[in-house]
């Protein structure tokens, strides 16, 4: 049964607490140490946010789940889910970086393979990987996230990406949506075991994103652009403005602090000096 | 009784995710490790990490040097602000209000900083005193004199190990 409450939908994160020895073992973990840092007494930090993605929808889906159990999906081990307003934009994103033809079920939120090219590139293939993985991982593609600065790590598998900010900050030889839902859900894929995994990644979200820069500089290259090596800010007043650095120009994003809502993206030229440090 | 007690002690202790050896596994690969005061508490960003690392920043007075040569009184680190993680707030975007509280004492595992590959509210005045915590779960842990001797006890097998290579 658990199986079933695991693929079923994103709020098994929550029900495999109860049901599941391994997890249920390592949230209490999170619970007794936050405990020692005096937050003993507060909601489960991994419980809460996953609470707050769980729209009515999702808990019909829950009971869906649960009177039907979704044997046959377990066993073909397909387990990539997508819900959010940009879901069509998000499975369309992700057929243009991999070549993969995609089908997508509103009722699960089941992202399956149709069609697969007989060669396929490396992006095609890790994301043909997550897709056919018995790990799930859920995405939820949304808009005018005023907490999300274009995609969001949660670890465990979640991640949520801002199409809003995607709009704003794409541009032709600029960064692309298809390179950043890559990212997105390459990390999203990298971080899925943590805060609950001992050991791998040490438990910061830096190896999942260093993951996800790779992927999405694959398809970058397949869209025949430069890549993003770095990026840093700066503090202006209400606003931050992030520096991208690619290895053909700069991009400076400007979000505004007041609901991170990105207000202005513009590319800069590389100095010959810039160029000799990439 | 003494079975219920000696379940309880066990479940607390292996609930601890910051144990033991996790702390040799962050000991190892921390440049330095450091018990510091809470001095100041930078401005979070309001945003997770994500398609940006997102991280705030914490002054800090160093009290006691346990791994790595730091000649600093006070040090600048910075904590990737991630979701679900330990350090951070339970829901809101920065850092837990409760750990990291002006005068609490933390053990720190740190790496140099350098400025880049990541986004924050705050820019860095500093190179040289700039550190980043490597861990966002127990990258910065409240100090208490039982992890303290766990890790110099590690720390003085490392440096044995490394006189024995030399």
């Amino acid at each position: 049964m658990n199986e079933v409450l695991r693929v079923g939908c994103r709020c098994a994160f929550l029900t495999s607490y109860e049901r599941d020895n391994e997890s249920g073992l390592d949230f209490a973990q999170a619970r007794y140490y936050s405990g020692q840092l005096g937050r003993f007494t507060s909601v489960d930090p991994i419980f809460l946010p996953t609470l707050k993605h769980i729209d009515p929808q999702l808990f019909n889906l829950y009971s869906y789940v649960r009177n039907n159990p979704l044997s046959n999906t377990d066993s073909q081990g397909l387990d990539l889910r997508v819900d959010g307003s940009n879901v069509d934009r998000y499975v369309k994103d992700l057929e243009k970086a991999t070549g993969l033809k995609l089908k997508y079920d509103p009722k699960t939120f089941l992202v399956t393979i149709v069609e697969a090219p007989k060669e396929l590139s490396e992006v095609g293939q890790k994301i043909k990987d997550i897709i056919e993985a018995k790990d799930g991982i859920w995405i939820k593609a949304d808009s005018d996230r005023e907490d999300v600065i274009v995609d969001q790590f949660y670890g465990a598998g979640l991640q949520d990406i801002d199409y809003s900010d995607i709009d704003a900050v794409s541009k032709p030889n600029g960064l692309t949506p298809e390179s950043i839902i890559v990212h997105a859900t390459v990390e999203a894929w990298e971080g899925r075991k943590m805060p609950l995994e001992k050991d791998g990644y040490d438990e910061s979200p830096e190896g999942p994103h260093k993951e996800g820069i790779r992927f999405e500089n694959l398809v970058r290259k397949q869209q025949g652009l430069g890549e993003r090596t770095t990026e840093s800010s700066e503090q202006k007043g209400n606003k931050v403005i992030i520096t991208v650095d690619l290895t053909t120009h700069i991009e400076k994003i400007t979000v505004d602090l007041k609901d991170n809502s990105i207000k202005k993206a513009t590319v800069e030229k590389k100095s010959t000096k810039q160029k000799k440090g990439n | 009784m003494l079975l219920t007690t000696i379940f309880l002690l066990f479940s607390f202790l292996s609930g601890d995710r910051c144990e033991e050896i996790k702390l040799k596994s962050l000991s190892e690969k921390a440049e330095v490790i450091v018990v510091a005061k809470v001095e100041r508490v930078g401005k979070p960003l309001k945003a997770w990490s994500g398609y940006f690392l997102v991280v705030q920043r914490v002054r800090y007075k160093i009290e006691e040097n346990i791994k790595g040569k730091i000649s600093f009184k006070q040090i600048n680190v910075a904590h990737y602000i991630m979701k679900n993680s330990m350090t951070a707030d339970a829901e809101k975007p920065q850092l837990s209000e409760t750990v990291f509280k002006k005068g609490n004492e933390i053990i720190l595992f740190l790496k140099q900083d350098s400025g880049t590959g990541y986004i924050s509210a705050e820019n860095l005045k500093k190179k040289e005193n700039a550190y980043i915590a490597l861990d966002a779960n127990c990258g910065a842990i409240v100090a208490d004199t039982e992890k303290i001797k766990i890790l110099k006890d590690v720390s003085k097998v490392e440096v044995t190990q490394s006189k024995a290579h030399d």
